[in-house]
């Protein structure tokens, strides 16, 4: 998965705008990022991915990049 | 044959009910409904002020040994299983022997591990029955979890409901049984379901009991109930499915060998995940939440009980009986009802 298809499904995962995140964009600067998105975010990677984060993975991720990160080194 | 099994489950909730409309007024519609469409939990069942979690398990108790006409002289183990004892000092176990007027000579003592507590009692106890310590065991849970959220915690507050339990574990009379254990813990994971300030490493101060609102506009202060939701989710759904794998793989047998699944009743949406990654059909599991709330240690033998009313839990069924959360903590047990 690229890195802009990965932005892709992931801003449509937790309900932000195309072109709303970035690689870099603060996750806690996204109007759109609370407790539900966080869900989103392991639904989406678990179902669409087959990957699941350690929990301390996903609560110290700040970007999305961390999260792909978090992806890759998973797979 | 195995060396113990359950003969029987009784319950008490809390007798208080907190509506969806009554958190509307204090939240705000817009957000209880948020909260509703993720929890699943309409209403939810809180004990009347005053009353502890062991007296929960103590109207339980009663129930199930007036209903199995139960000789309490042949109680040799009472366990009880809580996070909101009455005292830190004397155990609790203690005060329900005598109150339930079991013998001197029945062992008592209490479990503290939240969620997962019912499997661990389970396990406890078949295995001072299998080691010949005890013969007839009584495993109670009994918690008010809602005393330890913020009033004004929106996250919590909403999902929160109090309950006891009673359990009969003892020999069988004609087969099943528990036909084995998987118990596992995660401490690096304590952070994300924590009372800060409410034991020894932190002592109460007149700070610590000052409520500071978080990003999502819940109050709560360090002495208050804290869960990192997501972390949760994500370490269930990672480690539920393992363990259940592990169990049956133990045991030689495959998911389609279970009658039966009935998981800790966090919320709804956990559950239908839970339920759908495992490819469990809604006839093969049993869900009570929406009602009452999320009893912590309690929901687990809760949903046991409305399971076997309601004729799910049939003779030779084998049942899967798994419960996770706090510790990070988690334990499932395969029982031939």
């Amino acid at each position: 998965m690229s890195d802009l298809e990965f932005l892709d499904a992931f801003a449509d995962a937790i309900g932000a705008s195309p072109g709303q995140v970035q690689m870099t964009t603060s996750l806690r600067d996204l109007d759109v990022w609370d407790s539900v998105a966080y869900l989103s975010t392991i639904v989406f990677l678990d179902e669409k991915l087959g990957i699941a984060m350690s929990p301390d993975d996903l609560v110290n991720a700040q970007t999305p990049a961390d999260i792909l990160n978090a992806v890759r080194a998973a797979k | 044959m195995a060396a113990s099994t359950i003969t029987g489950v009784a319950y008490a909730l809390g007798t208080e009910t907190v509506s969806q409309e009554q958190l509307s007024e204090r939240f705000g519609e817009a957000a209880m409904q948020k909260v509703l469409s993720g929890s699943g939990i309409r209403s939810r069942r809180i004990a009347a002020e005053g009353v502890c979690g062991s007296d929960l398990a103590f109207d339980a108790a009663e129930t199930l040994l007036a209903r199995q006409a139960v000789d309490r002289q042949s109680i040799d183990l009472l366990i009880h299983c809580t996070q909101t004892p009455d005292y830190l000092m004397p155990t609790t176990a203690c005060l329900l022997q005598e109150r339930l007027k079991l013998p001197t000579r029945c062992a008592a003592f209490d479990i503290n591990l939240g969620c997962s507590q019912y499997v661990y009692a389970l396990s406890v106890a078949h295995s001072m029955i299998a080691a010949g310590v005890a013969r007839r065991a009584l495993v109670l849970t009994g918690d008010t979890m809602s005393r330890t959220v913020n009033e004004l915690d929106r996250a919590l507050m909403p999902i929160i409901g109090d309950a006891g339990s009673a359990t009969l574990v003892e020999p069988p009379a004609d087969g099943g049984g528990f036909l084995g254990f998987e118990l596992g813990t995660d401490g690096s994971g304590a952070k994300y379901l924590i009372m800060p300030v409410s034991g020894f490493r932190q002592r109460r101060s007149a700070q610590t009991c000052i409520a500071e609102p978080d990003s999502e506009g819940s109050l709560r202060s360090a002495e208050n109930m804290y869960m990192h939701g997501a972390a949760v989710f994500q370490f269930v759904i990672t480690t539920v499915p393992k363990t259940i794998q592990s169990l049956l793989g133990r045991l030689n047998l495959a998911m389609e060998d279970v009658d039966l699944f009935l998981f800790h009743q966090p919320n709804k949406f956990i559950l239908d995940y839970l339920i759908k990654k495992l490819k469990i059909g809604p006839e093969k599991t049993h869900i009570f939440v929406e009602e009452i709330g999320n009893t912590s240690g309690s929901a687990l033998p809760v949903v046991l009980a409305e399971a076997m009313a309601a004729g799910k839990v049939k003779p030779g069924a084998r049942v899967l009986l798994m419960s996770f959360g706090v510790g990070l903590s988690w334990g499932a047990t395969l029982w031939q009802a």
